[in-house]
């Protein structure tokens, strides 16, 4: 089993299928007769600004520091959908961010869909990776209460939300509850930040799953992900290292308010890189116009070396205010600890006496 | 401004809706007891898509600032309009559904039902007529 999605996911193989199939749903779409079915166009906006009271450069992106900044969490999204027919759809989501101050572009995610059933969907193309509760809109600032996701956990992925691969979307109801199995094979190709230094990081034989459980108002989602990465540096280089992730998140409404966790754990199994855990727990009261809540996330690494450990803790306040529909204005006061001389979730190791920082985050956030 | 504006239409709308009964409506032609009570929540938020047959269930929306949609919304829902729309914009964008269409009216929300086997909408319990088949009434 092992080797056939070695040799599935082995790149020119599956790169092969991929494109074969979306080009030939690409050929097909030329032959529907013009206005069969409409181009649907919707589009996202976040416009953040960050100020932090520490020196040191904050999370992956190094973007918050101690001058008002607004590159960590300004991005547009233009999402492109268009339905042939039953069977065949084609759609793509385009983001553009500032995080290296240049509005740099990229598809997060274009596929071709397949309904094989009516239970049953097969993607394939680039898909969102789904290995946590909020992955898949990730970009999407409206739809989660943050005004980014807690970084404890998703900073685990180091920035990488998409593979080129193929996917099983399998729904299926049972006792008034909806469960979603979702398979993927496929690969990974990018450029990261990983402790520190930029990063050539791909995969090999990468697989996963998650199933998600959706009741009127709970969702429960596990997720598991499992390949050889490869990372390459000028300092360093590192050959087929097998690399697995693990999340169970939840959220659950009651009245007015409502509850969001989730723990994820990260193992690459090297002495330098090692393994990470992180979990959050946000509570939302969702009162009118206003939605003020409070997070408590942390993050701790083992069997890891310096700069790779990366424990801290934080704590933050926010309040989300709708301006229209679906606008909202988010803002966010966050606290955030490093624990055990590790450099935690800033950029670079800070002093021993800089080792903490406050953040105040603002956004605008809607979609079109 | 657009914060106190937006607070005084709904807090209007909202006095306008209460009180006013709601009703669920399908196609004359639905086939009975294909939804429950039970299952119009996880249909209007987009988590129910598909009806026991294996047909593929059509949504209807009213406009954003309509009296109705808002009591519609907190009584069945028990969300602010705003949080449906937002439950829908993170379907449409993670690429798995399209929101429902909104139309202006109960008159255009009939007509739409008419035309769409497996449709399912609400309108005012006074626009109920013989083009439409009840499935549910919200108090």
């Amino acid at each position: 089993m092992s080797t056939l999605i070695k040799f599935i996911t082995e790149r020119h193989v599956l790169k092969t299928i991929s494109h074969l199939i979306f080009y030939l749903s690409l050929a097909l779409s030329s032959f529907s007769y013009a206005g069969q079915n409409a181009l649907d166009i919707h589009g996202f906006l976040t416009v953040g600004g960050t100020l932090s009271d520490s020196e040191t450069p904050y999370l992956v992106s190094g973007e918050i520091n101690d001058h008002i900044r607004f590159a960590n969490d300004t991005i547009l999204g233009l999402q492109f959908d268009r339905t042939l027919n039953d069977k065949i759809r084609i759609a793509a989501q385009f983001t553009a961010n500032n995080k290296n101050n240049n509005f740099e572009t990229n598809a997060q995610w274009l596929f071709a869909a397949f309904n094989v059933s009516p239970q049953s969907t097969v993607r394939t193309g680039r898909i969102r990776i789904p290995i946590f509760l909020q992955s898949a809109t990730i970009s999407v600032g409206n739809s989660f209460p943050w005004v980014r996701p807690p970084s404890e956990v998703y900073d685990m992925a180091e920035g990488i939300t998409s593979i080129v691969g193929v996917d099983l979307l399998h729904r299926f109801e049972l006792f008034d509850r909806v469960f979603t199995f979702n398979p993927y094979i496929g690969e990974v190709s990018e450029n990261i930040v990983l402790a520190g230094q930029e990063v050539d990081a791909s995969t090999e034989g990468l697989w996963g799953f998650s199933f998600r459980h959706e009741s009127n108002n709970s969702t429960v989602r596990l997720g598991y992900l499992k390949t050889d990465a490869t990372f390459n540096t000028s300092f360093f280089s590192l050959e087929g290292v097998p690399t697995d992730f693990i999340s169970i998140g939840a959220n659950y409404e009651f009245g007015a308010f409502e509850v969001l966790t989730e723990w994820a754990k990260r193992s690459i199994k090297d002495q330098f890189l090692g393994a990470q855990s992180g979990w959050y727990g946000t509570l939302v009261h969702h009162r009118n116009h206003f939605s003020p809540y409070f997070t408590l996330a942390a993050l701790d690494s083992k069997k890891a070396v310096q700069p790779s450990l990366q424990d801290s803790y934080s704590y933050s306040l926010g309040l989300n205010t709708l301006v229209a529909d679906l606008y909202v204005f988010k803002t966010e006061l966050t606290y955030s600890k490093a624990k055990h001389g590790t450099r935690g979730l800033f950029q670079s190791q800070p002093p021993d006496d800089d080792n903490e920082l406050f953040i105040l985050s603002i956004a605008i956030t809607g979609t079109f | 401004m657009i914060l106190l504006t937006s607070l005084i239409t709904f807090s209007t709308a909202y006095k306008q809706a209460f009180g006013q009964e709601i009703a669920v409506v399908v196609n004359p032609s639905f086939p009975e007891n294909l939804i429950q009570k039970s299952d119009l929540k996880m249909i209007f938020l987009g988590r129910r898509r598909l009806l026991d047959n294996g047909e593929k269930i059509a949504v209807v929306n009213l406009p954003y600032n309509d009296p109705l949609r808002f009591d519609f919304s907190h009584k069945l829902l028990n969300k602010h309009p705003s949080r449906v729309d937002a439950v829908w914009a993170r379907l449409l964008f993670s690429g798995v559904a399209s929101p429902p269409p909104v139309l202006p009216n109960d008159q255009e929300v009939k007509r739409w039902l008419n035309k769409n086997k497996y449709g399912i909408g609400y309108i005012k319990n006074d626009s109920i007529d013989k083009s439409v088949k009840v499935i549910h009434v919200i108090e």
